[in-house]
């Protein structure tokens, strides 16, 4: 079989994922710390337990990442013709689903604490040879688990557009939204403080909901990649323009009639077919040639577009046009550009 | 994800912590969702025990023990006019404390109980190593095939068995000839040798009602301030 071409990302962009690369390790260096400090205090907190498992899930998407970038240039093979662009695509969908799973289980283990009207007990504690009540313990690990992450999202938000890379950039808004997890289980702490029993699972409630959501999320994003949704752009999560402008940029050419493309992600190059009908049937393979390493000059996640000659009448396969043009499909995508 | 929280809110999380922990410390925290502590001082504090000697012993007239003394100082501080016993099993009792009708329970508890999930434990105020203790000072290499004296009911006789030793029930240890298994403060009280084979760790609690914080912060408080007056009078403890 035919493998694809390998892939080799311009200078400026291998430098990129060296630099995601480090930032994703040091993730995981602050995460293990902070997993291991509300380990420590967690005490009987049901808010403590889902912040935890919430920290411990953050570590999902750089592992992910990491794991994707070992396998992203390595050389496509007889086995996997179309290379191993899809590995972190399955760590991720594996990730969403835990993510889900677990965000329901501790969203109905504090709704069962309320109905059950469970009061958390949360003692004293020492450090440093003092005797203090472990809430504070509690509010000193959380206040710690906040601020990394934060820092780290914002870092990781903008490279995460730059090299198209989707893992990054769910793991760059996980984190930057974790100090909302630290925040919830501070007050629900301070809550049991005051000698309101129930603020503990009502912080752990909505903890898990955001989990739940993140779940869902990257759930919802992981399986649209791997059915091969349009392209879309990492930020604002809209249809990428790009294919659109790879179809004008061919029709531009004087010997094509008409072009359509189609084209799939995979990890954070775009792959597929270009379908050209030419005017005439003069010297088409050097034309042909020239067509595609103009498609592939035009950005750099543009990568090996098969270039497939069709008669005018066929660039839509059979009787779609119709039914293309008749239903809402072709004034979404005009507006999918604006 | 929170990215519109944190558009439309622009708050600082830093500066919400901060207003949070000064609010936090402003107040006596932490604070009874049931209010133990503010009933008890004044009025009468409602205390389960369980019999189990040395920490809790019941006679026909007034409950005493290692504990009994600790709950009455305990009563004083907090400013209690009044102590109701009310004896039972620990299962009872236990369930009338998670129902908040008693304010403690105290009976020799150790923090491997099954009930820490449901009712609060304080940390544990006295931690004893169960060794295994002998008359002179002839210390045995090792325990297999030694025949060694335990007073039932004690998870010691299934460690001893575990690791060969030769468990041999007796009702009184003070009649024992020769090496016994018990908790060290018993072995020297018993005038016996501790020896390095330790078998298990008693960590001694009281338990309060779940979730009574302020009230579980004070008693564990009062008693870690007690723990060497918990030794001496473990020493004056008739063998």
């Amino acid at each position: 079989m035919r493998t694809m071409a390998s892939f080799e990302a311009p200078p400026e962009k291998e430098e990129g994922f060296r630099k995601a690369k480090r930032l994703e390790i040091f993730t995981i260096g602050w995460m293990l710390s902070i997993i291991l400090v509300v380990f420590l205090t967690m005490g009987s907190s049901q808010a403590m337990k889902a912040a935890w498992v919430e920290d411990l899930l953050s570590l999902v998407p750089p592992i992910a990442f990491l794991i994707a970038n070992r396998f992203r240039n390595r050389e496509p093979d007889s086995k996997f013709a179309y290379g191993y662009h899809r590995a972190s695509g399955i760590s991720f969908l594996v990730a969403a689903v835990a993510l889900t799973i677990f965000g329901l289980y501790i969203l109905f283990d504090s709704v069962m604490a309320l109905v059950m009207a469970e009061h958390p007990t949360i003692g004293l504690t020492t450090i440093f040879g003092r005797e203090i009540w472990s809430g504070w313990l509690m509010i000193v690990a959380l206040t710690y688990s906040a601020i990394p992450p934060v820092i780290l999202g914002r870092m990781k938000l903008s490279l995460a557009e730059e090299l198209h890379e989707k893992t990054l950039f769910t793991d760059a808004e996980m984190n930057k939204a974790d100090w909302l997890t630290a925040v919830a289980g501070i007050v629900g702490i301070l809550g049991v403080g005051m000698g309101w029993w129930w603020a503990d699972s009502v912080a752990a409630g909505i903890i898990s909901l955001d989990i739940c959501k993140d779940g869902m999320t990257s759930l919802k994003e992981v399986v649209e990649d791997l059915m091969d949704t349009h392209p879309t752009t990492v930020k604002e999560h809209k249809p990428d323009p790009l294919p659109e402008r790879v179809k004008q940029e061919l029709e531009r050419l004087d010997w094509v009639d008409g072009a359509e493309v189609r084209l799939r992600e995979m990890g954070h190059v775009y792959v597929g077919e270009a379908f050209v009908a030419p005017k005439d049937q003069n010297d088409l393979i050097s034309r042909l040639q020239y067509a595609r390493e103009l498609v592939e000059s035009l950005d750099w996640r543009l990568h090996d577009i098969s270039m497939v000659l069709v008669p005018k009448d066929r660039l839509v396969p059979n009787g779609r046009e119709k039914q293309r043009e008749s239903t809402q499909s072709a004034p979404r995508l005009e507006q999918w550009q604006g | 994800m929170a990215k519109r929280f944190v558009a439309g809110g622009c708050i600082s999380p830093l500066v919400l912590l901060f207003a949070l922990a000064c609010v936090g410390s402003g107040c006596d925290m932490p604070r009874d969702p049931v209010n133990t502590l503010e009933r008890v001082r004044g009025g009468t504090l409602r205390v389960g025990i369980v019999e189990n000697d040395p920490w809790v012993r019941i006679s026909e007239s007034e409950p005493s023990g290692v504990e009994i003394d600790l709950v009455k100082q305990f009563a004083d501080e907090v400013g209690a006019s009044r102590i109701e016993w009310v004896q039972g099993s620990e299962d009872e009792l236990m369930e009338v404390l998670t129902k908040y009708d008693l304010d403690l329970v105290v009976g020799g508890l150790v923090q491997s109980s099954p009930w820490s999930k449901n009712v609060g434990f304080t940390r544990p105020y006295f931690q004893s190593e169960v060794v295994v203790g002998i008359p002179g000072t002839n210390h045995p290499p090792d325990l297999e095939g030694l025949e060694v004296a335990v007073q039932p009911p004690s998870a010691a006789e299934a460690i001893l068995a575990k690791k060969g030793a030769v468990p041999v029930r007796m009702t009184d240890l003070s009649e024992a000839l020769g090496p016994v298994a018990a908790p060290a403060w018993k072995i020297e009280s018993l005038g016996m040798t501790p020896t390095r084979h330790d078998l298990t760790k008693l960590k001694h609690v009281m338990a309060v009602p779940p979730g009574e914080n302020g009230w579980l912060v004070r008693l564990e408080r009062f008693l870690l301030a007690r723990e060497p007056h918990v030794k001496e009078a473990l020493k004056e403890v008739r063998p």
